[in-house]
């Protein structure tokens, strides 16, 4: 049976890869010199969201494009 | 972004640059102090801010590549804590240009509210917060 910590991980996850498909949206002279970074910051983002609030604040994170 | 004309060279007149977008003058202000990687230049500004500004990174990158551009900030080689960074992160510094572009702006925004406060278009003071 999947643990409340498992799901947020995965939610987490899942919200990351979004992310990340997402930036390919960004024109390519800001992504190849700070998509790293931006991804980066995401994942320090969600790290946040889901220590602070758990999966409901993940829907924190999509306003912080 | 308006005031976020950036690009000017490094010595030009910082007046030029005047005024500053919101997120840029964050930015600036964030660096003030010491150097930042990207997401404590976020955090900088959430907390001083009480969460009313919160940069997300497209924002904060869309202004970070401006302002290298222009001259007003500079990736720093140094890390101001190796032992618990990561040592992938980069970290920006203001330049002296940047300083210079910052001053300039906080000195508008201060002549601003000196202009507001003589129209009488000002909050009350907060007691215990009165300046000398």
């Amino acid at each position: 049976m999947a643990t409340d910590t498992g799901r947020q991980e995965r939610a987490g996850n899942r919200s990351v890869r979004i992310y990340e498909e997402l930036l390919r949206l960004y024109p390519s002279e800001l992504r190849d010199r700070y998509g790293d970074e931006m991804a980066r910051c995401f994942r320090d983002l969600r790290r946040d969201a889901l220590r602070d609030g758990g999966r409901p604040g993940l829907a924190v994170l999509w306003p912080a494009r | 972004m308006s005031g976020g004309n950036v690009r000017a060279r490094p010595d030009g007149d910082p007046q030029d640059l005047l005024p500053l977008s919101p997120v840029v003058l964050n930015v600036l202000l964030a660096l003030a102090d010491e150097e930042r990687h990207g997401y404590g230049i976020m955090l900088e500004v959430k907390e001083r801010t009480g969460g009313q500004v919160r940069l997300g990174p497209g924002t904060l990158y869309g202004a970070i590549k401006r302002l290298e551009e222009g001259g007003l900030i500079e990736e720093s080689g140094e890390r101001p804590d190796p032992e618990s960074d990561d040592e992938r992160r980069r970290y920006y510094r203001l330049t002296g240009f940047g300083g210079e572009v910052l001053m300039a702006e906080v000195a508008r925004l201060d002549d601003l509210v000196r202009a507001a406060r003589q129209k009488g278009a000002f909050p009350a003071p907060t007691p215990g917060l009165e300046r000398a």
